[in-house]
């Protein structure tokens, strides 16, 4: 009885899903696969007014069903080569859910080793992020032609020498993550209770400098960020503005002083006052954080159980939290480096002090976190013990449940497996970074359409901003791997409330 | 020396994704075969051949310092069936106006490389396989995928044995 209920109840919720599908949508629809398409449904009322604007991204099919029965040691190759955006940041935390599961803990050089691939990696994606796939927004500007707005505009406003700076700079941290890892796409480092690699004293200098030029790599893209972005009044309001704006509460892993840290610490939790309201090991996720279903979506979204989940609003009242760089600032007291001390001083004082809600502020957080990142390598590859031939412990418990967290370049990342006494996976449950920050994104694509659409009329870059909204986040949704040689063009297609086109607006 | 490159690019672990790095590896078996393969001749490698599993700025490492690049890889446009061949060429790549969350095809690799000077290949070449499903954790290709395969391995062999004949006419 109870399921034929269930069936009926769902027949009829289906079917008013689509008859409200069918009418009232402005369809923003960008496909192409890299890194997950997103898809965007914006629903007009009657009076041309934005009702609620749906994001939507394609779905990783059967990632459990494929893990299941296999040895959990499979799981830090197996989830670095689903997504080849952060393999260095499933790999790692993989890893650390291993070693809980084994209840190993590595050896001191061991773990300085796996920070200093993690915050290499961090370094190199951040990298990536600020100059190649945001810099149109900030570094060309978000207001320039459609034509320029890319990373060929980007190279044209930062000069030629600056783009092969940027190009060296990263092949030679992939370089070092390959010598640490076998391969940048598949690593093979981490094993529970260690590494399977460590740096042969020889080596060592090549890596020194490497730490070296990083850092000045690092505060060169502080500067420029800070002449082609801070210096100019414009972005700083569009930065500001309250269309990007949403007061949620802010995720992110901390150390024993509360200062940010991308490997390890505890996973702490501010409101949207700046206050702790959590500091909590992994291990106890599932008692802070939940995941919310709506029809419309693949992807679940995640928020702060004790909060609890009061719909897409902001506010103290509401379950839905931040991951990524700012919310990282956001959530900690500080920097564990001087130099990133400081950029982070300079943010807060000119963003009028702790948390900053403003999203399009993440763009600046990445560069200070780029600045910590290097200057975390420059520590850990100057530590007397990172040649040490100490490198594992080897396992000899029985094991059963293991949980590992690391902050992705996008956020908490955790991993979560349950296995039989031989290690053979019976449950595997990821949150990946993205995901926790889905709710705050779904609300940042409705609050940049109610600002742009208004009386069924749709303003000038509408496309932009909107996606302007996403990418800030640097979304990473069924993480597809590689790049393709075509694209799809983007189509908005505009219906008043009869669900009649009214418009039709294409970017090829 | 003209040099080429055989890339093959997707994922193994996601379904129809995989078919570039399929391709490309029956084209190297198959060439091992041959009397005269073009991969080298007169004990000079003309076509080196590689699997990549990686993305957009990251191809640049592969592809930079050789003459010509030939890709085999994976596309999902909707507008065809699946199995269906796409052959493309650098007259094909346009840089993306409207940047879509990540977009950093191959097409704005192109750009960027030719941007900022590094020795970019002067020729591209591009055969990709429509897909059904590239979202399906599974080493399984789907049928229509994978019948395409053998025709295409033959027409990519072809496609090396005709640009060897010209490789070697230049020198």
């Amino acid at each position: 009885m109870k399921e034929e209920i269930q069936k009926v109840w769902s027949e009829a919720q289906r079917r008013a899903n689509e008859a409200y599908m069918e009418k009232r949508r402005v369809t923003v629809d960008p496909i192409t696969r890299l890194e997950g398409h997103g898809k965007i449904d914006i629903f007009l009322d009657d009076k041309g007014e934005v009702e609620r604007a749906y994001f939507q991204v394609p779905e990783l099919r059967g990632f459990e069903v494929f893990c299941l029965g296999r040895p959990a040691e499979d799981m830090p190759q197996i989830t670095s080569r689903i997504c080849g955006v952060c393999p260095t940041a499933h790999h790692i935390a993989s890893t650390k859910a291993l070693d809980d599961l084994y209840k190993v803990d590595p050896p001191p050089a061991a773990k300085k080793i796996r920070e200093l691939m993690y915050n290499t990696f961090m370094l190199e994606d951040h990298a990536l992020h600020v100059y190649i796939l945001g810099g149109p927004d900030f570094i060309v500007g978000p207001d320039a032609p459609a034509e320029i707005r890319n990373v060929v505009g980007v190279i044209q406003k930062v000069g030629v020498e600056v783009g092969k700076k940027v190009i060296t700079m990263r092949r030679r941290l992939r370089e070092f993550l390959s010598y640490l890892g076998g391969k940048v796409i598949h690593p093979v480092l981490g094993l529970p209770g260690g590494v399977a690699k460590g740096i042969a004293v020889a080596d060592l200098p090549a890596f020194q400098q490497l730490a070296k030029d990083g850092l000045d790599f690092a505060l060169f893209t502080l500067q420029v960020f800070r002449d082609i972005v801070l210096k100019n009044p414009d972005y700083v309001k569009l930065i500001t503005s309250d269309t990007y704006t949403h007061k949620t509460y802010y995720m992110g892993l901390v150390d024993a002083n509360n200062r940010v840290n991308f490997y390890d610490g505890l996973i702490r939790v501010v409101t949207p006052e700046g206050k702790e309201y959590a500091r909590f090991p992994v291990q106890k996720y599932l008692d802070y954080v939940a995941e919310h279903v709506e029809p419309w979506s693949y992807v679940k979204f995640c928020y702060l159980k004790p909060v609890g989940w009061n719909g897409f609003t902001d506010g103290i009242e509401s379950g839905i939290y931040a991951v990524a760089p700012l919310a990282r600032l956001n959530a900690s007291d500080g920097m564990a480096t001087p130099q990133a001390q400081t950029a982070h001083d300079e943010f807060y004082s000119v963003l009028g002090g702790k948390p900053v809600h403003h999203t399009l502020a993440t763009h600046w957080a990445r560069v200070v976190e780029m600045v910590y990142a290097a200057e975390r390598m420059n520590e850990l590859i100057n530590e007397p013990d990172i040649t040490s031939k100490e490198l594992r412990v080897i396992p000899t418990e029985t094991p059963e449940i293991g949980i590992g967290v690391v902050e992705a370049p996008r956020g908490t990342l955790i991993h979560h497996y349950e296995t039989d006494e031989n290690g053979i996976l019976r449950k595997v449950n990821l949150i990946v970074a993205t995901q926790n920050n889905s709710a705050r994104i779904a609300m940042s694509v409705e609050k940049a359409a109610k600002g742009l659409i208004h009386k069924g009329e749709v303003s000038e870059g509408l496309l932009n901003k909107i996606e302007m909204a996403f990418r800030a986040y640097d979304p990473c949704h069924a993480c597809a791997t590689h790049s393709l040689p075509g694209h799809m063009p983007l189509l908005v297609t505009i219906r008043d409330d009869s669900g009649k086109i009214l418009q039709e607006l294409k970017q090829e | 020396m003209k040099k080429v490159l055989l890339l093959g690019l997707g994922n193994e672990l996601r379904s129809d994704d995989a078919v570039g790095l399929r391709v490309v590896r029956q084209v190297q078996e198959q060439m091992k075969n041959m009397p005269d393969e073009p991969v080298s001749s007169q004990k000079e490698t003309l076509v080196d051949i590689m699997e990549s599993e990686e993305m957009g700025l990251a191809l640049l490492d592969y592809i930079t310092g050789y003459d010509e690049l030939v890709l085999v890889d994976s596309l999902q446009t909707g507008k065809v069936p699946p199995g269906s061949l796409h052959e493309l060429g650098e007259e094909d790549l346009k840089v993306v106006k409207g940047l879509s969350p990540h977009y950093l095809g191959i097409s704005e690799v192109w750009a960027l490389g030719h941007a900022t000077g590094l020795p970019m290949p002067r020729r591209l070449k591009i055969f990709a396989v429509e897909v059904k499903d590239p979202f399906t954790v599974g080493t399984q290709l789907s049928p229509e995928v994978n019948e395409t395969i053998p025709g295409l391995v033959f027409r990519v062999i072809q496609y090396l044995m005709k640009i060897s004949e010209r490789g070697r006419e230049l020198k």
